[in-house]
């Protein structure tokens, strides 16, 4: 491995921007290939994993991301009261319908529902977790919602193909 | 006495309810006991009553569909309409909305188990790379007393008179009176304004127009709305 030297510019530059950066733009500030930032990437991943440090890279709404090891998580709590704003199981339920059926109406969310879902739906938009797509091409011209890279960071996936599988795997669980 | 408690938990919806009612009574989706379960469900909807809370339309309709399905599964079909269709189960629509309802209650507990997993996780919120200051070099003292010198002088008091311009209606009647005398007894209006062309000047003229028209020394003529209005001499009244 030749770019050995460039896994401090990749640790420096995820602990600088603190959001996911994409392997493009690592590609693109490192003047390398894709391949070589994945491969050093991993690498750098498995220096963390291996030695007594408590930072490890996520893969998370198509970029990598330096954050905490799970297993510390109890200590952090130490540190502060973490603030929790806890979405409600109506919340869930909608996002839920959202994320797997996007691009969807509020019409449509309701007859799933069988409740007029307004006030979730602005909840959701507040909380960046979902936003307009569009609109259907149907009388009224009703918005179309889907889900935002926040909702990928959120619930800590790659990107959304991984919800399709999801989808099946709650299939497959319903009927034994 | 009254050990009967009801630990109601909160419905948003009649689906929601009714899921409940199914999933208590650990009863086959795909064969609903409709006379236990609607009956379950309308105990609800009646404790709810019962505890005041607004029943929302929504619940009533589920409730109305539920005594729909019943009675329809009741009441024996009428014989010619048993050769014409084919038996559809009147719960099958109900089952598929609940079966929908179901998969997506299933989803958000799944969404809510990755939640879980990637709030173990901490990560910093990006950095705000805004603009950053950047200090002059090479400032000296002399240089900041020099600047507060500067300062200092431009604050000198300066004052300017601005002096208003008075033009009496009086005035500007005569004004009125020798132009038109000049321009052999005919002129616009607007070649009255001579002096300022202040927005004063501009009333007082009109003023004094008006003010020479009653007292009949002047004439006016205006073709149309808007268009230039022509002073004229009025006959001399002796």
């Amino acid at each position: 491995m030749f770019y050995r030297h460039l896994k401090g510019h990749i640790e420096a530059l995820l602990f600088a921007n603190g959001n996911p950066i994409s392997a493009d733009k690592f590609a693109e500030i490192l003047e390398i290939d894709r391949e070589n930032v994945s491969l050093l990437l991993e690498e750098l991943k498995q220096d963390m994993a291996n030695s007594e440090r408590g930072l490890t890279i996520c893969e998370v709404a198509d970029g990598y991301q330096l954050c905490s090891k799970p297993e510390l998580v109890d200590i952090i709590g130490r540190l502060v009261d973490v603030h929790e704003a806890r979405l409600s199981q109506a919340a869930m339920e909608t996002l839920a319908i959202i994320a797997f059926k996007q691009p969807v109406t509020r019409l449509e969310m309701e007859n799933i529902r069988g409740v007029k879902v307004d006030g979730v739906v602005s909840t959701l938009s507040d909380r960046g977790l979902i936003h307009e797509v569009g609109r259907k091409d149907a009388i009224g011209r009703p918005i179309l919602y889907g889900t935002t890279d926040e909702f990928l960071k959120c619930f800590g996936l790659k990107n959304l193909d991984e919800l399709p599988n999801l989808a099946e795997f709650i299939d497959n669980n319903e009927k034994p | 006495m009254d050990d009967y408690k009801i630990k109601l938990e909160s419905f948003e919806g009649p689906i929601a309810l009714l899921m409940h009612v199914i999933e208590k009574n650990q009863v086959d989706i795909y064969d609903i006991p409709i006379a236990v379960v609607t009956e379950q469900y309308l105990a609800y909807i009646r404790a709810m009553e019962k505890f005041n809370i607004d029943i929302a339309s929504e619940f009533l309709v589920m409730a109305a569909t539920l005594l729909q399905i019943k009675s329809r599964l009741l009441l024996p079909k009428p014989p010619a309409m048993e050769q014409l269709t084919e038996e559809v189960d009147p719960r099958l629509e109900l089952v598929e909305r609940l079966l929908e309802y179901r998969r997506y209650k299933h989803a958000a507990g799944l969404l809510e188990t990755l939640l879980h997993q990637r709030e173990k996780l901490f990560s910093r919120p990006p950095r705000d790379f805004g603009t950053r200051l950047v200090l002059p070099d090479g400032l000296k003292l002399d240089d900041l007393i020099e600047a507060f010198a500067a300062v200092w002088e431009s604050v000198v008091d300066e004052f300017t008179f601005i002096a208003r311009e008075e033009i009496s209606v009086q005035d500007k009647m005569q004004d009125i009176l020798q132009l038109l005398r000049k321009h052999n007894g005919r002129m616009e209006f607007n070649q009255t304004i001579i002096r300022s062309g202040s927005r004063v000047e501009l009333v007082t003229a009109f003023l004094a127009m008006l003010e020479l028209i009653r007292l009949r020394r002047v004439r006016i003529k205006q073709d149309n709305s808007f268009g230039p209005i022509f002073l004229m001499m009025g006959e001399v009244v002796q």
